[in-house]
């Protein structure tokens, strides 16, 4: 009847687990890129580090503060950028994101989501 | 009366959906067979533009329109037909009064005296007026049991303002405001005062006539009617002097190059064809509210709100939102639970087939002041059961279970 559901508790726990014991969570000390944003929405809030090499990310910390969601999309996003051009992680599509995260999205979550990519599209270099 | 093993019948979205625990009545209401048959009726019966149609079809569609409007103003103990103004919803209703009155009666440094409880419905509509006219916009703060803080409220209400506006229910904290002795309080400094009642029309007895109030506004899709049509009461002193809102066909009574005479209220509010067949089928609603009763609705509501708070209290790592008092409080129940957030937990109760509402339920101010982002609400309505609530209950416990293994 057109009633489908969002995501069971098995998968929300994989997700609670990947946002609270990601090895990404933290802040680097001299990051080459440091970006932040919210969901004022909902108020959740990340906030991501990144250290550079020839543009390339060489680490990653994040900080989060949110639902599960918006966190594991931070730490599996993190997780996909490592070693790859940070131009080419600003330019992942939505659809690619929420492959990563391997649940499905439904449309009220989907700013939850896409969160942690957003605040990674606002990031500018310092140099 | 509330047959509560069958009223679920009169409701086909829960032969559609038997598993379904619908708790999101404040956002909207289910609609009964008799609505849903009103509107149809309509478009296979009478369909036909209202007011102009020189035939049959035509005059029987204004009657059925014009019936409905008769039978809210009864409804909501207004003087008459004429105070009932169709709207698209309470917003519409809002911004009609934020733009015929407040946009021509208010000046430079008049204020607008609002409540940190409101809906953004009643504040927007406030805000863009107040930023065109120079107007300033005060809002009158809650105390800790969620209801409004009679101190704030009488150093607020100065002689700089010239309107209150203040929801009758909370949306959120299920605050029921003593609406009638505000607007006395009010009236005793000159101020007039629109009420928002979206969330107390389909919930309670309202009389508008009693608690005498300038303007009242609420939604049809609220009370069970469909979304599209909305009401605003306004008393008779306005109907004539106020300017319309939009302009169009149906509000006119002439027009040349050079002039227009507008129609005589409601009709100079109303421009454009309405929402015909929801105005009708808001009839329908009312008939159907009405042959319940709408004290049977408002104690069968507060019997699951005192359910609901009795379990919820149970539930490990819970926070209430809004009054203990149950006669200041309407069905409307505001949670957070520790360590989930409240979108996960709507996430994880849509699993069960529950629907709750998570999120800042259009009070970003009342969740700033309540110092969180985000909650849970559950807003009971005539066909929910203490069935459904134990549903809920039980599902907040297996969450808290798997999450946290208590």
């Amino acid at each position: 009847m057109g009633y489908t559901h969002t995501m069971d508790i098995n998968a929300f726990k994989q997700l609670r687990n990947h946002a609270e014991l990601s090895p990404y969570k933290g802040k680097l000390k001299k990051p080459d890129l440091r970006a932040s944003g919210d969901n004022l929405l909902c108020g959740d809030k990340i906030s991501i580090d990144l250290a550079l090499t020839k543009g390339k990310i060489k680490e990653a910390k994040f900080i989060h503060q949110g639902c599960v969601l918006s966190g594991a999309a931070a730490s599996v996003l993190l997780e996909y950028a490592k070693g790859k051009e940070l131009e080419k992680i600003q330019n992942l599509a939505p659809e690619k994101m929420f492959k990563l995260l391997g649940v499905d999205v439904s449309p009220a979550r989907v700013p939850c989501a896409l969160l942690a990519l957003a605040v990674l599209r606002s990031g500018k270099t310092h140099s | 009366m509330i047959n509560k093993n069958t009223i679920k019948k009169d409701f086909p979205i829960f032969k559609a959906n038997p598993k379904l625990v619908y708790l999101d009545s404040a956002a909207t209401t289910q609609k009964p067979q008799a609505v849903i048959d009103a509107l149809v009726k309509h478009y296979e019966n009478t369909n036909a533009n209202i007011h102009r149609g020189i035939y049959e079809m035509s005059e029987q569609a204004t009657k059925h329109y014009e019936e409905a409007r008769a039978k809210i103003a009864r409804f909501i103990g207004a003087q008459g037909a004429r105070n009932i103004i169709f709207t698209r919803n309470t917003t519409e209703a809002v911004n009609l009064v934020a733009q015929s009155f407040a946009r021509h009666h208010l000046k430079a440094g008049d204020e607008i005296l609002l409540t940190v409880m409101e809906h953004h419905s009643n504040i927007v509509p406030w805000y863009l007026v107040a930023k065109e006219k120079k107007l300033k916009l005060r809002f009158v703060r809650i105390t800790s049991d969620g209801t409004l803080d009679p101190k704030d409220l009488v150093a607020k209400a100065t002689k700089k303002v010239k309107l209150a506006a203040f929801t009758h229910v909370s949306n959120v904290l299920g605050t029921v405001n003593p609406a009638r002795d505000l607007v006395s309080f009010f009236h005793a400094r000159g101020i007039p005062a629109l009420i928002d009642g979206a969330q107390a029309v389909p919930h309670m007895s309202v009389d508008v006539s009693a608690m005498d109030c300038d303007f009242y506004a609420f939604s049809g899709h609220k009370m069970l009617a469909p979304t599209g049509i909305g009401v605003l009461y306004m008393k008779d002193k306005y109907l004539g002097s106020l300017p319309p809102f939009l302009g169009g066909g149906e509000m006119i009574r002439s027009v040349s190059e050079t002039n227009v005479v507008f129609a005589d209220a409601p009709a100079k509010f109303e421009a454009g064809t309405p929402a015909i067949e929801a105005a009708i089928a808001l009839g329908a609603a009312v008939d159907y509210l009405e042959h319940i009763g709408m004290k049977n609705i408002e104690r069968h509501e507060k019997e699951l709100a005192q359910y609901t708070l009795e379990k919820l209290r149970q539930v490990p790592g819970v926070t209430v939102y809004g009054p203990t008092d149950m006669k200041r409080r309407s069905g409307a129940v505001a949670f957070n639970l520790k360590g989930i957030h409240p979108h996960d937990i709507a996430s994880l109760l849509d699993e069960q087939n529950i629907a709750v509402r998570a999120g800042n339920h259009c009070a970003m101010p009342l969740h700033k002041f309540l110092g969180v982002p985000a909650t849970c609400r559950i807003s009971p309505y005539i066909y929910n059961t203490k069935k459904d609530i134990g549903v809920l209950y039980d599902a907040l416990g297996d969450i808290n279970k798997t999450m946290f293994g208590s």
